[in-house]
C-alpha cells in the first residue's frame, strides 16, 4: 500500500524535528508481548504451580488495580508492580525476588522477540543526513525504555528521549510533548509526529505542538476518520524515505541518497533499473 | 497449517492462481497415460499386488515405478474421482483428484520450506511458490517427486528436533516412496556419526528406519511385477549414462565416482551442523541432476535445497538458479512430454522436438549450457553453502581455549563451567596441575613453588596441547589435590573443544599461537587470599596457617612467572569485591561477598554487542573504559544476572553457537555466567578470523 495523505496539510518543507513514539511504532509490540507473557506464565507455572488460567486472571486483575490506583503515569505500566500485585493476589504476600525474576523474565523474552520495523534505521539515517532533529516521546519508565533503545541499537540515532516517568504523566497530556520541545530547543519549521496510537500520539501531538501527524499502520492499529484522524497514514518506513527524498529534491537540499548520473531521456529505464535492488531486497526479506 | 499471513500474500495468491489455472486447462501426459490408469486399476481389484494387476491388463511397466507409500498417498484422490466419474461421466474427476492431491502436497512442501527458513516468509514464497519450475514439473510434465522429497525434508526437520524414531521413520517412508531418496541416506548416517551429541540417540533412529523400510519394502520383493516396475525401472539406468572410456572397452561411470567423492568430502567435514547437512544434501542432489539425463521430476529433489541456497546467497544465487532452471525447462520442453490442453484440440503432450523441426545443434547446445550452469551452481553451493559456512569454519579444527591464572583464581571452575556448556563428551581438558614434576610430599617443594616453570613439565604440557589441537589422543597423569600425588597416566582422546588450564597455560609464546582464545584469570589480591584460604581449608582440608604461609611464600614467584601471562591473553577476567577488602576488614568465610567482574579485552576484540546485550537484555550495570597504557578495553559488569539471561544473551549474540554446544548446556548465573558469555563470543570471533 502506498502512503495515504488523509488531511491536506502544508507538506512542502523538510521537517525541522521529528517526534517518535516507541512501542508499536518502531517495532511491533504484540508478538513480543505475547512471547514474554508465555514465558512468564510458564515460569509461574513451574515455580508457583499456578495454572495458566489463574495466572491470566490474577495478572489481569493486578494490572487493573495498579492502573486504577496510579492513573495515567509511567509507573502504571510497570510490569514489576503488576507481578508484585499478582503474587499478593495469589496469596503469597510480597515476594520481592520472585517479582523481580518474573519482571526480568518478561523483559528478557520481550526484547529477544522484538524486531524493528523494516527500514526504521534507514529512515532515521535519512533524517540525520537531512539535518532534522529527532526525539522519542514514550510512555513507561525510563529504565526499560532506555534498555529497549540500547537493545535496538537506536541510542546513536535519537537526539533526545522523553519518557512519561520523566514528564510525570503519560501522553496525550501536554507535559511530555512540551518537555520534548524544551529539549529540542527553538524550532523554526514544521514538526512531524510518528506514532501508532490515535489518541496519545496523533491527537496529543496535533493539539499540543501542532505537529503534522503520521500514523504507522499495521495489524491491530486503529485509525480514526475525519478531524480526529492522522494527517498521513503509512505502512512502511520506506514510504517516509521516499517522501523525505521528494521534499529534499523540492527544496534543493542535499538528498540522503547519492544520485547516479543517467543519460537524459531515460527516466523510465532509470526507475526500472533502480527499483531492481529494492525489489530483490524486499523479496529476500 | 500455513500461516494466515502467507495465505493472504499476493505472491502466494499469484502462484496459487497459476497452479489452479494449469490444473483446470491442462492434463499432463504422464498423469493421463501412466499414473491414473495404474491407480484406477487398483480399484478394479489390484489392492493386493497392484503392479501385477497392472501388468496383467497389458499396462506399461513404466506406469508406476513407486512403492506403497506413493500408492497410499495418491490413490484416495484418484479413486474418489473415478467413483465420481462413474456417477457423472465427463467431469474428469479422476484427473482432478490426482492434480488436487499434488496441489495439496505442493502446499505442504511450501509449508516445509517455510519451517526450514523461519523468518523468511516472503522470500520463501517468492523463490519456491513463484518458481516456474514447480508448476512445470508438477502440473505440466506431471511428475510426482514432490512426495518423497516432502517426506525427506520433514524427516530432516524432525531430526533437527531430535525426535529420532519419527525422523528415522520419515526417512524410511521417503525411500519407500521413491528409491532414489536412498541417495540421501549416507548423508544422514555421516551426520549422525559426526555429531558426538547425537551418537547415543542414533540407534533409535536407525531401528525405526530399518523396521519401517523392511515392513514396506519386503512385501514388494515377493512380487515379481513390483520388482520389475519399481526396482527395475529404466530410470535407474540414467545414473550410468555418463561414462568415461577407460580403454580396452572398459568404462568408468562418472555419477557413482562423483557421489562417492561428495560422501568422502562430507565425511571429512568431521562435525556437521544441521545447516551443513542440508547444504551437503543439496550438493549431492544437484550433482546427480547435472551429471545425468535427469527426468524433470528429479529437479524436485534439489529444488528445496536450491531455495535455501538462494536465501543464503542473495541476488547472485537467485540469478544462477534462474539461469539453471531456464536451461532445464528449455531442455525438457524440447525433449520431455508435456500436457494436453483440455477443451481444445491443442496437444502439447509430446516433446517439442517431435512436433517441430529444431535446428540440428539446438538440443546438444542447450544441454551443454545446462551442464555448464549446473556445474557452476555446484561450485557455488560448495563455496557458499559449505566453505563460507560459519559452523564449517568453526568445526574444521578443535576449538582451543587456554586458561591461565594464579592458584585460587578460578581456572578449574571456569574450565568446568565451559565443559558444562560444550558437554563432557565434546571436551578434552588438560590441567596444568597434572604436569607438576613431583608429588606434593617431595622435598623439592621446600625450595621451589609450583609457580616456578621449572617445577612443571611444560614441554610435555605444550606437546600434549599441540597433539590435542591436531585431533590426536594423549596420555596424561592426574594430580590428586586430596592426596597430593599423581595418578597413573590415563587416555585423553582428541575432541571438538580442547581446554588447557593451568598456572602456565599461557607461559610459552609458541603454545599461545595454538590457542584460539587465551584467557587469564586475575583477581583483587585481598579477594584472592580470602577465597584461597576458604577453598584450601574447606575443600582441600589444609590448616589456615599453612595456606597463609603458602600464599606468602608463593607471592614473589606469582609476580615473576604468573602475572606476565596476562599480557598474552585475549581476555583478562578480574574478580573484584564490590567494596574493597582492607587488611583490617575481616570478612567471615561463610558470608557471601558481593563481587563485580572486570573484563579486559585485547585491542581489537569486539565488545560492543556484548555490552549492549548485557545492558538491554540482562539489565546489568556496565562501565566501559579504554586503558590508556595498554589500549585494552576494560568492561566492568555489576548486578544480578541469572542463567536464563546468559542463555538468551548467547542465543542473541551468536545464534550459530547452538550447534557447538551440548543439547542441554549448563548456563551459569552471576559472574561465571558473564565469563561464559565473553568466552563464547570471544571464541566465535577468534574462529571466524582463522
Amino acid at each position: 500500500m502506498a502512503i495515504q495523505i488523509r488531511r491536506p496539510r502544508p507538506l512542502t518543507d523538510l521537517p525541522s524535528a521529528v517526534l517518535f513514539d516507541t512501542d508499536n511504532t518502531l517495532y511491533p509490540y504484540e508478538p513480543a508481548h505475547v512471547a514474554a507473557m508465555d514465558a512468564t506464565r510458564s515460569k509461574a507455572a513451574r515455580v508457583l504451580g499456578i495454572s495458566a488460567q489463574q495466572f491470566d486472571d490474577t495478572f489481569r486483575e493486578a494490572r487493573h488495580q495498579v492502573k486504577t490506583r496510579l492513573g495515567k503515569t509511567a509507573s502504571s505500566h510497570s510490569r514489576l508492580l503488576y507481578f508484585q500485585r499478582m503474587l499478593e493476589l495469589i496469596g503469597l504476600r510480597t515476594q520481592v525476588l520472585m517479582a523481580l525474576d518474573l519482571e526480568q523474565t518478561y523483559w528478557r523474552v520481550f526484547l529477544s522477540h522484538a524486531t524493528l520495523f523494516d527500514n526504521v534505521k534507514d529512515f532515521l539515517d535519512d533524517l540525520r543526513i537531512a539535518g532534522t532533529s529527532t526525539a522519542i516521546i514514550t510512555d513507561l519508565t525510563v529504565q526499560i525504555q532506555f534498555r529497549k533503545i540500547v537493545y535496538f541499537g537506536l541510542d546513536q540515532y535519537f537526539d533526545h528521549v522523553v519518557t512519561s516517568e520523566e514528564a510525570g504523566v503519560d501522553k496525550p497530556k501536554e507535559e511530555p510533548f512540551k518537555l520534548a520541545l524544551e529539549k529540542l530547543g527553538p524550532i523554526t519549521g514544521s514538526i512531524w509526529m510518528i506514532g501508532d496510537d490515535p489518541v496519545c500520539d496523533i491527537q496529543g501531538a496535533r493539539d499540543v505542538v501542532g505537529a503534522i501527524t503520521f500514523q504507522k499502520k499495521h495489524e491491530g492499529v486503529r485509525i480514526l476518520d475525519g478531524d480526529l484522524g492522522p494527517d498521513i497514514v503509512f505502512e512502511d518506513y520506506k514510504e517516509l524515505q521516499v517522501l523525505l527524498k521528494g521534499l529534499s529534491d523540492l527544496n534543493g537540499t542535499p538528498s540522503a541518497r547519492v544520485e547516479k548520473s543517467w543519460p537524459l531521456g531515460l527516466p523510465a529505464l532509470r526507475a526500472a533499473v533502480e527499483s531492481v535492488p529494492a525489489s530483490l531486497e524486499k523479496l529476500l526479506r | 497449517m500455513i500461516q494466515r499471513a502467507v495465505l493472504r500474500d499476493p505472491l502466494f495468491l499469484t502462484g496459487l492462481s497459476l497452479r489452479v489455472a494449469l490444473i483446470l486447462v491442462a492434463t499432463p501426459l504422464s498423469h493421463e497415460v501412466w499414473f491414473i490408469p495404474f491407480l484406477q486399476n487398483l480399484g478394479a481389484g489390484g489392492f493386493i499386488d497392484p503392479w501385477a494387476a497392472h501388468l496383467a491388463v497389458g499396462g506399461t511397466p513404466m506406469a508406476f515405478p513407486y512403492g506403497p507409500v506413493m500408492l497410499a498417498i495418491l490413490a484416495p484422490g484418484v479413486l474418489l474421482g473415478t467413483a465420481i466419474d462413474h456417477l457423472a461421466p465427463g467431469l474428469g474427476a479422476a484427473r482432478l483428484g490426482l492434480a488436487l492431491t499434488v496441489l495439496a502436497l505442493d502446499l505442504a512442501m511450501l509449508r516445509t520450506i517455510l519451517r526450514l527458513a523461519p523468518g523468511r516468509r516472503r522470500a520463501c514464497v517468492g523463490l519456491y511458490w513463484l518458481s516456474p519450475l514447480v508448476p512445470y514439473i508438477c502440473y505440466w510434465h506431471g511428475q510426482l517427486d514432490v512426495v518423497p522429497v516432502l517426506l525427506l525434508l520433514n524427516g530432516l526437520i524432525i531430526l533437527a528436533a531430535r525426535r529420532m524414531v519419527l525422523a528415522g521413520a520419515l526417512l524410511a517412508l521417503a525411500v519407500s516412496a521413491k528409491l532414489s531418496m536412498a541417495i540421501g541416506v549416507p548423508f544422514f548416517a555421516i551426520y549422525l556419526i559426526s555429531d558426538k551429541r547425537l551418537r547415543p540417540l542414533a540407534p533409535r533412529y536407525w531401528a525405526a528406519f530399518l523396521v519401517i523400510i523392511t515392513l514396506l519394502q519386503a512385501p514388494q520383493l515377493l512380487s515379481p511385477a513390483a520388482v520389475e516396475m519399481v526396482f527395475g525401472t529404466p530410470e535407474a539406468a540414467k545414473l550410468y549414462s555418463l561414462a568415461v572410456s577407460f580403454g580396452q572397452g572398459l568404462e568408468v561411470y562418472v555419477v557413482p565416482v562423483a557421489y562417492l567423492l561428495i560422501l568422502y568430502a562430507t565425511w571429512r567435514v568431521k562435525r556437521i551442523s544441521f545447516e551443513l547437512l542440508t547444504a551437503l544434501l543439496g550438493i549431492g542432489f544437484v550433482l546427480i541432476l547435472v551429471l545425468t539425463p535427469a527426468s524433470p521430476g528429479w529437479f524436485m529433489w534439489a529444488l528445496p535445497f536450491l531455495v535455501l541456497y538462494q536465501l543464503r546467497s542473495g541476488p547472485s544465487g537467485i540469478a544462477l538458479v534462474a539461469a539453471f532452471s531456464a536451461m532445464f525447462v528449455g531442455f525438457h520442453l524440447m525433449t520431455s512430454t508435456g500436457a494436453r490442453l483440455i477443451l481444445t484440440d491443442f496437444d502439447l503432450g509430446q516433446p517439442l522436438a517431435s512436433l517441430v523441426v529444431l535446428p540440428q545443434r539446438a538440443i546438444p547446445l542447450v544441454l551443454s549450457l545446462l551442464v555448464a550452469t549446473g556445474l557452476i551452481l555446484s561450485i557455488q553451493l560448495v563455496r557458499e553453502g559449505v566453505l563460507r559456512n560459519d559452523y564449517f569454519r568453526l568445526s574444521r579444527r578443535p576449538l582451543l581455549i587456554g586458561i591461565a591464572g594464579d592458584s585460587g583464581s578460578g581456572k578449574d571452575t571456569l574450565a568446568e563451567v565451559m565443559i558444562g556448556l560444550f558437554g563432557q563428551r565434546s571436551v578434552a581438558h588438560v590441567s596444568g596441575d597434572d604436569y607438576h614434576l613431583w608429588d606434593r610430599h617431595k622435598p623439592l617443594w621446600q625450595v621451589m613453588t609450583h609457580l616456578n616453570p621449572r617445577a612443571n613439565n611444560l614441554s610435555q604440557f605444550n606437546r600434549d596441547v599441540r597433539d590435542l589441537a591436531n585431533g590426536r589422543a594423549i596420555r596424561s597423569r592426574h594430580y590428586d589435590h586430596a592426596t597430593g600425588r599423581m595418578t597413573k597416566p590415563r587416555l585423553v582422546p582428541g575432541s571438538d573443544v580442547v581446554i588447557a588450564s593451568g598456572l602456565h597455560a599461557l607461559y610459552s609464546p609458541e603454545i599461545c599461537e595454538c590457542y584460539n582464545l587465551k584467557i587469564f584469570l586475575d583477581m583483587d589480591e585481598m579477594l584472592r587470599r580470602h577465597l584461597k584460604i576458604q577453598r584450601d581449608t574447606t575443600r582441600r582440608g589444609q590448616p589456615v596457617e599453612k595456606v597463609v604461609r603458602s600464599i606468602e611464600s608463593r607471592y614473589p614467584d606469582c609476580r615473576r612467572y604468573i602475572h606476565p601471562q596476562a599480557e598474552r591473553a585475549d581476555i583478562v577476567f578480574s574478580l573484584q569485591p564490590l567494596h574493597p577488602i582492607t587488611d583490617d576488614g575481616f570478612v567471615p568465610f561463610n558470608e557471601k561477598l558481593p563481587l563485580k567482574l572486570k573484563v579486559a579485552l585485547r585491542p581489537g576484540m569486539h565488545y560492543e554487542n556484548v555490552v549492549r546485550i548485557l545492558i538491554a537484555l540482562c539489565g546489568m550495570h556496565v562501565d566501559v573504559l579504554v586503558n590508556e597504557a595498554t589500549n585494552a578495553t576494560e568492561v566492568t559488569v555489576e548486578g544480578e544476572v541469572d542463567a536464563e539471561d546468559i542463555a538468551m544473551a548467547v542465543r542473541e549474540l551468536v545464534p550459530q553457537m547452538d550447534e557447538l554446544l551440548d543439547f542441554a548446556p549448563r548456563w551459569q548465573g552471576g559472574n561465571l555466567g558473564i565469563m561464559q558469555l565473553f568466552v563464547i563470543t570471544g571464541a566465535v570471533d577468534a574462529l571466524r578470523r582463522r
